[in-house]
């Protein structure tokens, strides 16, 4: 994600204990979730979720699915470039 | 006696609380994790409390080292209830943990803690619609006044004479029939938490999780619709925020308020004013008031043997390792406030990145700086970090970062020796012990081979103002550690190495011939003769290098009961001895915590060969560079 986007996630990948955490901290299915900043390095992302800030590497990001909005492809909160439309033929 | 297990989310402030209620002076932290080991206190005298204060979890799964002792707890030594401590300004993830406590067969008490915090940010809580909700009893509670205290422990007392069964009220759909089974096999079994067992096993083995998590949110999002109040959100000190994690600018920003409070601490000349800085000023006049007492306590004295062991032995020692105690409470303090504040845990963000490069994430920071402190709880905090390898990497690297004790040396020989750069001076070892650190790092995750990366989810605390009293508890713990080894250990290393540069060896007293120190330190001098400390009084550095493998401070107390740095070093040889000092092993206590807390038997024997080599290698090539500048 890049600051200023937001989405809504779709579901949390893995059962693993990173998993357990994420879900735990509340990336569930259904929550919006935003990109507030980067770090000057381009990661870790600086998250807002459920009213609260979360610092997150686009690694662990990438196990979260947002939710395909419309004319755009499916995404994880991890990916790193900015959200294409997808042109329809 | 009854027993209150206190948990919460990490930093939440259970801490605090704990602190309140039983008059302890449990670490305080404005970043999640403070709380590594379990602490336990008690309140109200004779049929008293035992509180037990928990590390902070989100959630009770047995993944990290918090979450295990926080999980075992609660399963195995079965406190009679369970205070759930909530920060009311995010609810809805405080509660996740709080429906997982109502799993277990056991009381619990959900006490919201900073609520004018929350009324700020517009959200309101109705306790007692939750409590309706919930089944249990609902407060709220001031940490940081004690408000609310007596009403909470009241309702403590009261819900824990009843017994309370686990159960899941967040399920929309009827539970899996596995789970009934497999918490009825148990319970029949006679096993208490029935209910939480065969929930977490489910979700763990029977791939449950995605689906009780999400259920979870969803009772969360439905009670809260009704409990609690909240206008919109409200973003804190966004402006602090635009400027601290700056993309160009935070980073810079980050590095000039470390410098600033180095110079704070150890200016000669504060922002060029020509006096000296606040910390140094603390010294001076801590300094002259411990050489007046000496002066009234010993001039009626006849000189003597006895005499010049008390004025030399102990009141040098002794008064120069005391004398520094005023600057380093003053660096603390500094540092307190950063920490306190919340700015901390913005300079892990920014340093993450670099840190992933040792294999090591920006949690990783909080150990660090605890090692500036002092290295024993920095060794031991490093358990919160989530794999092994990234354990072992910062275990060994916490004795480059220059724990408080390491600092009576530095300020002594650079006044000494660079009086016009002794900030600067200081500065630069600390940055060099980071240095040191980051390099060895990176090798030690190249040797290591390709590790789990180690995951990086930090929630990120709001900004707050330093609490006075915070500050305060800190600085005591502080003064008395330091006045503790005072008066034990520098006391005896210092009397020790007074008596045995007076004594020949062959236990008479040295006029003039060799002492026992003197014929040790004349031994291992050759060793440092590259290092610039060999020639004839080269052995006076040896032998305070030695006292300081007892405690730091010791090497300071040492110096000064041989007659002064002054005569024993140059600048270029003190400044390889201070780097040598800088990085060879820390204290017998870090040692011996370190070997402790390290599993691997190759690890506990090179990590303190590594060390001294580190150390030699750097005193050489300074002492080489320098003398080759300088002219020796």
């Amino acid at each position: 994600m890049r600051p200023g986007e937001r989405g809504s996630i779709l579901r949390t990948e893995g059962n693993d204990a990173l998993a357990g955490r994420l879900r735990a901290l509340g990336f569930v299915r259904g929550a919006e979730v935003s990109c507030e900043r980067l770090s000057p390095f381009g990661d870790p992302m600086l998250l807002r979720l459920r009213g609260f800030r979360v610092a997150l590497r686009r690694e662990e990001g990438a196990r979260i699915m947002l939710e395909k909005g419309e004319g755009h492809e499916n995404h994880s909160v991890g990916r790193e470039s900015e959200l294409r439309e997808i042109r329809v033929i | 006696m009854k027993t209150i297990a206190l948990v919460g989310n990490p930093n939440c402030g259970k801490s605090a609380l704990f602190n309140c209620l039983t008059g302890g002076d449990a670490a305080v932290g404005n970043w999640p994790g403070v709380t590594v080991e379990r602490k336990e206190g008690f309140s109200g005298g004779r049929d008293g409390l035992r509180w037990v204060d928990l590390p902070g979890v989100y959630a009770l799964a047995p993944y990290t080292p918090e979450e295990r002792v926080t999980r075992r707890f609660l399963l195995e030594e079965t406190p009679d209830i369970v205070v759930n401590l909530a920060d009311a300004a995010s609810p809805e993830r405080s509660l996740y943990l709080t429906l997982q406590l109502l799993e277990m067969d056991v009381p619990v008490l959900l006490a919201w803690n900073m609520e004018d915090v929350a009324e700020r940010q517009g959200i309101t809580i109705d306790k007692d619609k939750l409590a309706g909700m919930l089944g249990i009893p609902v407060v709220g509670v001031s940490a940081l006044t004690g408000e609310g205290i007596p009403e909470m422990l009241q309702a403590a007392e009261k819900a824990m004479r009843q017994r309370r069964q686990g159960r899941i009220a967040w399920s929309r759909k009827p539970l899996p029939e596995t789970l009934r089974e497999m918490a009825g096999e148990m319970e029949r079994q006679g096993r208490r938490h029935s209910l939480f067992l065969a929930a977490e096993r489910l979700e763990r083995e029977g791939g449950w999780q995605e689906e009780a998590a999400e259920e979870r949110y969803g009772y969360i999002g439905r009670i809260l619709e009704r409990a609690v109040q909240s206008r919109g959100e409200e973003r804190d000190a966004p402006f602090l925020d635009r400027l601290l994690l700056h993309p160009a600018w935070g980073i810079p920003v980050f590095f000039l308020a470390m410098f600033l409070v180095f110079h704070l601490t150890f200016g000669a000349s504060f922002l060029g004013s020509g006096l000296p800085a606040p910390g140094v000023f603390l010294r001076m006049s801590a300094e002259r008031g411990l050489e007046m007492l000496a002066a009234v306590l010993l001039g009626g004295m006849q000189p003597c043997f006895f005499r010049e062991f008390l004025s030399e032995g102990i009141f040098g020692g002794i008064g120069t390792a005391l004398s520094f105690l005023p600057q380093m409470l003053c660096l603390f303090f500094c540092m307190d406030i950063l920490e306190d504040s919340g700015c901390m845990a913005r300079a892990a963000f920014l340093l993450d990145a670099p840190m992933r490069r040792m294999g090591l994430s920006g949690r990783a920071l909080l150990p660090a700086l605890t090692g500036f402190g002092c290295s024993v709880p920095a060794i031991l905090s490093v358990r919160t970090l989530e794999t092994e390898r990234s354990r072992k990497i910062m275990r060994f690297l916490l004795p480059f970062f220059s724990c408080g004790a390491k600092l009576p040396l530095y300020g002594l020989l650079s006044a000494a020796f660079f009086p016009r750069y002794a900030d600067w001076v200081v500065a630069g070892l600390y940055g060099f012990g980071i240095l040191a650190a980051v390099c060895s790092g990176a090798l030690l995750h190249k040797i290591m081979g390709q590790g789990d990366g180690q995951p990086f989810v930090m929630e990120m605390p709001a900004y707050r103002l330093p609490r006075w009293k915070n500050l305060r508890r800190s600085m005591n713990r502080r003064c008395g550690d330091y006045l503790g080894k005072a008066a034990t250990v520098i006391l005896t290393a210092s009397a020790a190495v007074w008596l045995l540069s007076r004594v020949t060896p062959a236990f008479t007293l040295a006029e003039g011939e060799e002492s026992i120190l003197e014929w040790g330190g004349r031994m291992l001098a050759p060793l440092f003769v590259p290092l610039g400390f060999g020639g004839k009084d080269g052995w006076k550095a040896v032998a305070a290098l030695l006292s300081g493998l007892l405690a730091k401070e010791a090497a300071v107390s040492a110096l000064a009961a041989l007659g002064g740095a002054s005569g024993i070093f140059t600048p270029a040889s003190a400044l390889s001895f201070l780097l040598f000092y800088l990085l060879y092993p820390p204290c017998a206590a870090a040692t011996a915590v370190y070997w402790s807390e390290e599993p691997s038997r190759r690890w506990r024997i090179c990590a303190p060969a590594a060390w001294l080599g580190a150390a030699w290698a750097a005193g050489a090539l300074a002492y080489q560079f320098f003398s080759g500048i300088w002219g020796g």
